[in-house]
C-alpha cells in the first residue's frame, strides 16, 4: 500500500500544481518534502511486495530491497534540492507550472522504477520517465529546445524499442516473473543459447542507452545543455539511473550473471562501455561550453557504473552503486553550480568562470569540492568507488584495462574540471558583474551536495546488497 | 605521547582557515600567525624525537595509520624547521603582496600534508597525504598570478595528479596480492613471494612518488615551479616537498626489494639521469632560482643514487643509508639557505636574472659568508657539511663495486664516474653563482640594508649548517645510527673515517673537475666577454619534455579525432 502513496503522491503534486496557479511553486516543494517523507517512511518500515495483477510472466509489481531504497532515497533527496534551487533559478519566470508539472511526474516515474519488481514493470516506467521528462527539456520554449527534446524522445523511444526486443526473448524464458538476486531463468531456454545471448545483449544495451552508452549516447550533449539548470542537474544526475537501474535489474535480477559472465555479451558490453568512459572524457576536454562539458561528463562517468555492472560479480555491482551514489550527487551539485556562474556572467562558456572567485567565492569552492569528488580525490566519494571497481577487476581478464582506463579518464576529468576552478580564483575577470553572490537559497541545495560527496566518502556502506 | 602527535600532525590543518580569515579581517601583520603554529609544531616535534609511537585514526570508511620512528621524528623537526624559518623571513619579502592570508592557510594545510606522509605507516596513509598535498601545495606555486606562475602551477599540479594516478594504479594492481599495505606488514610478506611480480605495480608507484621528489622522468616541472613560486615557498618546495617524494619512494623500496638487483638498476639509471641533467641544467641557467631549482633535482638524483646503492648492498648497505640520510637532511637546510639568500637578492633588486644580480653581494661580508656556506656544503668540501654525505654515498659505491670484485662491474664504474663528474659541476655552477654575485663589478649600486627578519633568517639558516660541518663525529653519527632504525632494529653505522686521505682525494678530483668546467666552459662560452653578460644557452634536448611533449600533443590531437568521429557516427543513429 505505501508503494502506491510513493509513487502517486507526487502525481498527486502535479496534478495540483497545474489547477492551482497561484501557488504552484510552493505546492512542487511541498509534494517533494512530502515525497522524501513518503520514501523515508517506506524505507524503515517492512512492506511486503505488492502485486497489482499478474498473467503468466507479465506482472505489475513493486517490492523494495537495498537497491530501491538507496535509489529511491537518492532521487527523492536531490529532487528535493533541485526543486528549492528551481524556485531561485525561476526567480523571473512567473508561470512554470508545466516545469513543476512534469518535475514531480519524472519523479513519481523514477520512484516508480527503482522499487519495480518485475521487468514489465520496469519497462512500463522506464519509458514513463523518458516521456514525462522530455518537457523538461524543452520547457525554454526555443526552437533549439524543441529540436533536442524531440531528439530526446526519439532516442528513448529507440532504446526503449531495443529493450522490448530483449524483453519479447528473456520474458518467456524466466521461471517468475519477479526479480530475484541471482537470476529467475529458467534452466531450459526455448531457443538456442547464441540467440537468447544475442536478444539479451540487445535488451541490455536498450536500457543502457538511457545511461549513454556507445553508440546510444548521442541524445546527452544535446538533451541535456538545452534544458533549464535544475532540469540538467536532474536529468543527468537521476534520470539516467533510470538506465542503471534497469541494467542492474535485467543483469542481475533476471537474467543472472552465470549465464552472462565470459560470454561474448560480457566483452562487447565492456569494450563498449571501456571505450564510452575514454570518449565521453575526451570529448568532455575537448569541449568548451560548460553545460555540454557536464553532459560528455557523464556519458563517461556513467560508463564507469556500466564497467562496474559489466563485470558482473558482488563486489563489482557494490562499487557500480557506490559510483552511482556518487555521480548523482556531485553531476547534479556541478550543473547546479554551473548554473549559478552562467546566469551570473550570461556566459555559457568555460570563459565564464574567470576570475569569478572574486565575485562568487562559495559558489567556486562548492565548485571545487565536487571537482575533487568525480576526479576521484580521497577522502571524497570518487576516490572511495573508483578504488572498489578497480578491486573488483582484480582476478578477472579486466584487471588491467579497467585499471589503466580510470586511470586516463582520471586525468582526462581533472583536465577538463580544474582549470575552471583555478581560473577562477587566480586569473582576473574579464568584466565586472554587479550583483555579487548568489542567493544562500540557490547556494544551499549544492552545499548540501558537495558535503554529503564528502561525508559518504567516509559513511557510505561499501556493501548494498 | 600520542595526543601530543596528532596535535604536531593536525594542527597545521585545523588552523589553517581560521588563520585564513584572522588576516583577512585583520589584514595588517599578522603573518606572525604562520610562524607561530610553525613554531609550535618545532617544539612539538623536537619534544616527540626520541619517541616511538604506532597509532591510526578512522572515521567511518577512511583508517590512518601512523608510525613514528627517528628518521621520520627528525623530518618532523626539519619540516617544522624550515616552515617556522621561512614564516619569519616572509614578512618584509611579502611587503607589497596581496593574497597573503591564501598564501598562509595553504602553506599550513601543505604542513599537515608533508607530516603526514612522513609519519604513514601504510601506503593508503601516504597517498592520502600524498595527493593533499599536491593540492595543497598548488596555490603556493601560483600566489604571484602572473601567467609565468599560473602555467608552471598547471605543470605542477597535472604532474602531482598525474604522480598520484600512477601511485594509485600501482596500488590497485598490488592489491590482490598484499590487500594490507601496512609497511610492516609488506615487508613480511613479501620476503615468500616472488619479486618480479611486484616489479611493475611497484615501479608505477614508485614514478608517482618520484614525480613529487623530482626524479626523472616526471620531474620538468621541477625548473619550472619552483622558480615560479615566492622565495620561502620555494625553500620549503625544494627543500622538503622533494624529500616526501623521497620518504614515498623508501616506502615502497625497503620493504619490498632489498637486494633485488634489477630494482636497483633501474634507480640507479633513473639517479644518475636525474643527477646529471639536474646538474647541466643549473650549469646553463642564468636565473638564480632556477640554478637552485635545477642543483635540487641534481641532488635528489644524488639522493636516489644512495637508495639505489642500498637495494644492491642489501646487507652491507647501512653506509648507504646513512649516506642518503644525511644528504637528505643536509640538502634540506642547504637550499632553505640558499632560497633565503636568492628571496633576499630578489627583494634589493627585483630580478632573478643573473645580469641583474652582477656584484649586487660586493660590500655584504655576511651574506658571502653564509652563501659559502650552503655553496661549498652542497659541492662537497671538506669542513662542510655536504662533503660527509656525499663522501658516504661515494664510499657506498666503491664498497658495491669492491664487493662484486670485479665481476660485471664496468657500469658500476662508468656510474661512478658519472657520480664524480656530477658533484664537479656542482661545484661549477655554484662558483658561477657565487662569481656573479659576489666578485662581477656592478652595474648599479644598491646600499639598501637588510631587516632584521631577513637578516636573522639567513643566518640561522648558515648557523644550522656550519656544526655539522665541523663537528660530524658528535652530530652526524648519533642522528646517522638513530636514522638507521627506520630500515632495521639492529643496523649499526659504519665506521668511516670522513678525513681519510683516500676521501678527501676523491672530493678532491670532483672538485678539480668543478674548477676546470668553470674555467674551461662557463667563463669562457656562458658569459660574453664584452660587459661580462650571461648568456642563456641551455640546449634544447637537455630536457625530455621537449621531446615528449610534441608527441603527447600528437597523441592527445589523434585519439581526440578518432573520438569525434565516433560521436558523430553515433549522432547519426
Amino acid at each position: 500500500m505505501l508503494y502506491i502513496v510513493v509513487i502517486l503522491l507526487p502525481v498527486l503534486g502535479a496534478v495540483l500544481c497545474k489547477f492551482i496557479k497561484k501557488h504552484h511553486r510552493q505546492t512542487m516543494l511541498a509534494f517533494l518534502g512530502l515525497s522524501l517523507i513518503s520514501v523515508i517512511a517506506l524505507s524503515l518500515t517492512n512492506t511486503p511486495p505488492l502485486t497489482l495483477f499478474a498473467v503468466g510472466n507479465l506482472a505489475l509489481s513493486f517490492a523494495k530491497d537495498s537497491i530501491s531504497t538507496l535509489f529511491a532515497l537518492l532521487f527523492s533527496g536531490i529532487f528535493l534540492l533541485c526543486g528549492i534551487y528551481a524556485n531561485g533559478y525561476f526567480e523571473k519566470t512567473k508561470d512554470i507550472r508545466n516545469f513543476c508539472v512534469f518535475f514531480l511526474l519524472s519523479l513519481s516515474a523514477l520512484l516508480g522504477l527503482s522499487l519495480a519488481n518485475s521487468l514489465a514493470t520496469l519497462f512500463v516506467l522506464f519509458v514513463s520517465a523518458a516521456l514525462l521528462s522530455s518537457p523538461l527539456v524543452s520547457f525554454d520554449g526555443t526552437e533549439n529546445a524543441k529540436k533536442a527534446s524531440k531528439e530526446y524522445v526519439k532516442h528513448s523511444l529507440t532504446g526503449a524499442a531495443l529493450a522490448l526486443i530483449g524483453l519479447f526473448v528473456i520474458i518467456p524464458n524466466l521461471k517468475s516473473p519477479y526479480f530475484v538476486y541471482g537470476g529467475a531463468l529458467n534452466e531450459a531456454l526455448n531457443m538456442p543459447e547464441f540467440l537468447f545471448l544475442l536478444f539479451s545483449l540487445i535488451g541490455i544495451v536498450g536500457f543502457a542507452s538511457k545511461a549513454g552508452l556507445f553508440p546510444m549516447h548521442a541524445w546527452l550533449p544535446t538533451a541535456h545543455p538545452v534544458a533549464p539548470t535544475p532540469a540538467s542537474a536532474v536529468l543527468s544526475g537521476l534520470i539516467t539511473k533510470a538506465g542503471i537501474i534497469s541494467v542492474i535489474r535485467l543483469i542481475f535480477f533476471s537474467i543472472g550473471t552465470s549465464k552472462l559472465h565470459g560470454s561474448f555479451v560480457q566483452y562487447t558490453l565492456m569494450a563498449l562501455s571501456l571505450f564510452t568512459v575514454l570518449m565521453g572524457s575526451s570529448l568532455a576536454y575537448k569541449q568548451t561550453m560548460l553545460k555540454k562539458r557536464l553532459a560528455f561528463s557523464s556519458v563517461s562517468q556513467l560508463s564507469y557504473i556500466l564497467c562496474a555492472l559489466f563485470l558482473m560479480n558482488e563486489f563489482s555491482l557494490n562499487a557500480g552503486l557506490l559510483h552511482a551514489v556518487g555521480h548523482a550527487l556531485v553531476k547534479s551539485g556541478l550543473f547546479l553550480s554551473f548554473g549559478l556562474v552562467i546566469h551570473k556572467t550570461h556566459d555559457t562558456e568555460t570563459s565564464a568562470f574567470k576570475g569569478i572567485e572574486k565575485y562568487m567565492p562559495v559558489t567556486v569552492l562548492l565548485t571545487l569540492l565536487l571537482s575533487l569528488s568525480l576526479v576521484g580525490i580521497p577522502p571524497f566519494m570518487g576516490f572511495i568507488s573508483k578504488w572498489e571497481i578497480a578491486k573488483a577487476a582484480q582476478g578477472g581478464i579486466f584487471n588491467l584495462i579497467l585499471p589503466v582506463v580510470l586511470i586516463i579518464s582520471a586525468m582526462l576529468t581533472a583536465s577538463y574540471l580544474f582549470p575552471l576552478s583555478i581560473s577562477a580564483v587566480f586569473e582576473k575577470p574579464h568584466k565586472e558583474i554587479k550583483k555579487h553572490e548568489s542567493d544562500i537559497l540557490m547556494l544551499l541545495p549544492i552545499a548540501i551536495l558537495a558535503v554529503l560527496a564528502l561525508l559518504g566518502g567516509f559513511f557510505m556502506p561499501l556493501e548494498v546488497i | 605521547m600520542t595526543i601530543f602527535f596528532f596535535i604536531l600532525l593536525f594542527l597545521p590543518a585545523v588552523c589553517a582557515i581560521p588563520v585564513y580569515f584572522l588576516c583577512k579581517c585583520k589584514n595588517k601583520e599578522n603573518l606572525h600567525a604562520l610562524f607561530a603554529v610553525s613554531f609550535v609544531c618545532l617544539f612539538l616535534a623536537l619534544f616527540l624525537y626520541s619517541n616511538s609511537i604506532n597509532c591510526s585514526i578512522s572515521l567511518g570508511n577512511l583508517k590512518l595509520n601512523f608510525k613514528t620512528d627517528p628518521l621520520r621524528n627528525l623530518y618532523a623537526v626539519v619540516s617544522s624547521l624550515l616552515w617556522s624559518v621561512t614564516a619569519f623571513f616572509s614578512p618584509p619579502y611579502f611587503a607589497h603582496e596581496e593574497k597573503l592570508s591564501r598564501y598562509r592557510m595553504f602553506a599550513l594545510f601543505t604542513l599537515s600534508a608533508s607530516l603526514g606522509v612522513f609519519f604513514a605507516a601504510d601506503l593508503l596513509t601516504a597517498f592520502f597525504f600524498f595527493e593533499m598535498l599536491s593540492f595543497a601545495s598548488f596555490p603556493l606555486v601560483a600566489q604571484e598570478e602572473n601567467d609565468l606562475s599560473l602555467s608552471a602551477g598547471k605543470t605542477y599540479l597535472f604532474t602531482s595528479v598525474l604522480g598520484g594516478m600512477l601511485i594509485l594504479l600501482g596500488l590497485m594492481k598490488l592489491y590482490p596480492i598484499f590487500q594490507n599495505f601496512d609497511l610492516q606488514f609488506m615487508a613480511e610478506k613479501a620476503q615468500s613471494l616472488d619479486k618480479s611480480t611486484l616489479f611493475f605495480p611497484s615501479l608505477l608507484v614508485m614514478l608517482g612518488f618520484g614525480a613529487k621528489a623530482g626524479l626523472f622522468p616526471l620531474n620538468s616541472w621541477l625548473p619550472k615551479a619552483h622558480p615560479a613560486a615566492p622565495a620561502p615557498a620555494s625553500a620549503l618546495l625544494s627543500g622538503l616537498l622533494t624529500k616526501v617524494g623521497v620518504f614515498g619512494i623508501f616506502f615502497i623500496t625497503f620493504p619490498l626489494f632489498l637486494g633485488f638487483l634489477p630494482w636497483g638498476n633501474v634507480l640507479l639509471v633513473l639517479s644518475l639521469i636525474t643527477m646529471a641533467v639536474g646538474a647541466l641544467l643549473a650549469l646553463f641557467s642564468t636565473n638564480i632560482k632556477r640554478t637552485l631549482a635545477c642543483s635540487s633535482m641534481s641532488q635528489i638524483g644524488f639522493i636516489m643514487f644512495g637508495v639505489s646503492m642500498q637495494v644492491m648492498l642489501n646487507e652491507e648497505s647501512a653506509i648507504a643509508f646513512t649516506g642518503t640520510v644525511m644528504h637528505l637532511l643536509n640538502h634540506s637546510l642547504i637550499k632553505l639557505l640558499l632560497f633565503l639568500i636568492a628571496g633576499w637578492l630578489y627583494m634589493l633588486t627585483h630580478s632573478l636574472n643573473f645580469n641583474d644580480l652582477k656584484g649586487v653581494g660586493r660590500k655584504r661580508p655576511l651574506l658571502a659568508l653564509c652563501f659559502l656556506v650552503g655553496a661549498l656544503s652542497i659541492s662537497g668540501v671538506p669542513g662542510f657539511s655536504g662533503y660527509i654525505s656525499k663522501t658516504l654515498l661515494h664510499e657506498s659505491i666503491l664498497e658495491y663495486i669492491h664487493l662484486l670484485h670485479g665481476h660485471n662491474t664496468f657500469w658500476l664504474v662508468l656510474a661512478e664516474k658519472v657520480f664524480v663528474v656530477s658533484g664537479g659541476l656542482t661545484f661549477a655552477y655554484m662558483t658561477k653563482l657565487f662569481v656573479c654575485i659576489f666578485l662581477e663589478k656592478p652595474e648599479r649600486i644598491i646600499d639598501t640594508k637588510p631587516v632584521s627578519e631577513t637578516k636573522i633568517s639567513i643566518i640561522i639558516s648558515a648557523l644550522f649548517l656550519l656544526p655539522l660541518g665541523l663537528f660530524p663525529y658528535a652530530l652526524f653519527n648519533p642522528l646517522a645510527q638513530n636514522a638507521l632504525k627506520f630500515l632495521s632494529p639492529e643496523a649499526i653505522i659504519p665506521a668511516v673515517d670522513y678525513f681519510a686521505t683516500i676521501n678527501l682525494l676523491g672530493t678532491g678530483k670532483s672538485l678539480l673537475i668543478g674548477a676546470i668546467v668553470y674555467i674551461a666552459f662557463v667563463n669562457t662560452r656562458l658569459i660574453k666577454k664584452q660587459g661580462r653578460i650571461y648568456l642563456d644557452k641551455t640546449p634544447k634536448y637537455i630536457q625530455i619534455e621537449n621531446i615528449v611533449k610534441p608527441a603527447f600533443e600528437k597523441l592527445k590531437q589523434v585519439s581526440l579525432i578518432g573520438f569525434e568521429k565516433a560521436h558523430e557516427f553515433a549522432e547519426k543513429l
